[in-house]
């Protein structure tokens, strides 16, 4: 069954239903993946008869090495998997509660497996602090983060105003370039700068470390973020100032239509609890995320229900 | 089917060496010359016989490659036995031996039983490991060796088995802990000791007879 994740059911279903189901993932994210492994579960071993032919493990596992080729026509596929109601919430409660369940076995077994290899999840704690921000495979300060993570659960920042200022030299994006000039250390959200101030000298240090134009207090950055299409689960804790320090992560072809100093504005952003009002421009005006918006990148496949708050929303500005 | 005991198997070693073609073999009894690269683990159970019981083999197989080594290294854990194959026309699988027997010591039980096996015995002309060395390293190492081949099926059957017997051998030894399921031994259905109307007629014969 780890095919069914690790291809994202390439070698699992039919060509056809592939190709639903990938486009599927790329508009909506990793809950696809969730959702099209419920409705094969349901229909293999939803009814009371079909359990029953399943008494032990194997049987269930054969059972679903298997699956009928009509649970896997791509309309009855996608058709079941839109009517599954999971959003990220739910996702991310549930990895939560995985997350406690594994600590809690692994703790029980230290001593007798000392040497397991270390969790390739992270702890609920370090979620709820952890910034929001992606790191590219490799990247030097890679924190460990839920795949599911949306900014606004478990934040501890939810006081924060809902309004993010259409500026690309943001204060949040002082803060996700000092958290990489500060280089935490692996999973310590808590050694942040101290003040704001502190981030933004580093930040700027970083700036001119890295070629580019030191950014002078409103002034716009000089930096080029590439663009690209991610399934909104990733793309909304994607740190695309990371990306910057990355050059080769992607293709420069693929910078974004508003011009050299376009910014993408990443949902996640907005938890940041460094953020001091003064240093946030005067913008309570701005209306929703969506509104100020003016390029929609996804082709008007963006929710326009609340219902995706880990949502990428681009915004451009010249 | 109800078995007496259920051993947890986990077949390790080099990618393309023939690991799913072994349990392919040993659980379908067919050969696959051409086969998928196993993505994380796959999955293979089979009934078989010792001592006048069943056993069952539940038998984890997993990939090979480095890349999914994060994935497979959990299935170590309360696996009764280890099937550490090699290809005996490729010495780099065999010299890598080290580091998978280091992985499985270092990640399984104590008691896991661990079976040496050069694989493709098919081959022969393209043999690059002799049958002297594996069992010098099989000795050195305190495993058991046998050599195999998936495709002609020559000793699969043995090496599942011996595996099985030393396992229940160990049983009767007292060594392993069979209500401890980390252990990857399970006692079937009817076997268990807490339920009062366990050992029924032959079973129970047979159970005795085992045991002395």
């Amino acid at each position: 069954m780890t095919e069914w994740f690790m291809c994202i059911y390439s070698r699992t279903l039919p060509w056809a239903s592939v190709l639903r189901v990938w486009d599927m993932f790329f508009c909506e994210g990793v809950k696809v993946m969730f959702k099209v492994a419920l409705v094969l579960l349901k229909s293999m071993l939803g009814r009371p008869e079909q359990l029953k032919q399943c008494p032990d493990m194997d049987e269930t596992l054969d059972r679903l090495r298997n699956v009928d080729q009509e649970y896997m026509q791509e309309d009855y596929l996608a058709f079941e998997a839109t009517r599954i109601k999971i959003t990220e919430r739910d996702m991310e409660k549930e990895h939560q509660l995985q997350v406690a369940k594994r600590r809690l076995q692994k703790e029980r077994e230290q001593g007798t497996f000392a040497n397991l290899p270390p969790a390739t999840v992270s702890a609920p704690s370090t979620l709820t602090h952890s910034g929001g921000t992606y790191h590219p495979p490799g990247g030097a300060n890679a924190a460990p983060l839920s795949p599911f993570h949306t900014p606004t659960n478990g934040s501890p920042s939810g006081a924060l105003p809902p309004q993010q200022p259409p500026r690309s030299q943001t204060p949040d994006g002082v803060s996700t370039m000092s958290r990489l000039a500060s280089k935490p250390p692996r999973g310590a959200a808590t050694s942040r700068p101290k003040s704001t101030e502190e981030a933004a000298a580093a930040a700027g240090k970083m700036r001119r470390s890295s070629g580019r134009r030191a950014a002078g207090s409103g002034s716009p950055p000089a930096t080029i973020v590439p663009f690209v299409a991610m399934p909104a689960s990733l793309a909304g804790r994607h740190d695309y100032a990371a990306d910057a320090e990355y050059p080769d992560f992607l293709p420069r072809a693929m910078s974004p239509p508003g011009g050299a100093s376009a910014q993408l504005k990443v949902g996640g952003e907005r938890r940041s609890g460094r953020v001091t009002p003064q240093r946030r421009p005067v913008t309570p005006e701005t209306p929703s995320r969506d509104s100020t918006s003016p390029v929609e990148p996804n082709g008007g496949l963006t929710p326009t229900s609340g219902e995706r708050p880990g949502y990428t929303r681009h915004v451009y500005t010249s | 089917m109800s078995y007496a005991y259920l051993f947890k198997y986990i077949i390790i070693g080099d990618t393309g060496v023939g690991k799913s073609c072994l349990l392919l073999q040993f659980t379908d009894k067919r050969f696959q010359p051409v086969h998928d690269l196993t993505i994380g683990v796959e999955f293979g159970a089979r009934m078989i016989t010792i001592d006048g019981k069943q056993i069952k083999l539940q038998i984890w197989d997993t990939a090979g490659q480095e890349s999914f080594r994060s994935i497979t290294r959990s299935y170590y854990r309360g696996a009764a036995g280890a099937l550490l194959v090699y290809d005996i026309t490729r010495r780099d699988t065999f010299t890598h031996l080290t580091t998978w027997l280091e992985d499985a010591r270092q990640h399984s039980n104590s008691n896991m039983v661990i079976m040496l096996i050069g694989n493709k015995t098919d081959l022969e002309s393209r043999r690059d490991v002799k049958k002297e060395e594996g069992e010098a390293f099989a000795r050195e190492h305190g495993l058991i060796f046998m050599e195999t081949s998936a495709k002609t099926a020559a000793n699969v059957e043995e090496a599942f088995i011996n595996t099985a017997k030393e396992i229940y051998e160990k049983i009767q030894e007292g060594v392993f802990d069979i209500n401890n399921e980390a252990n990857g031994i399970k006692i079937g259905p009817q076997h268990s000791p807490s339920s009062p109307h366990a050992p029924s007629g032959s079973l129970g014969q047979q159970a005795g007879g085992g045991c002395c």
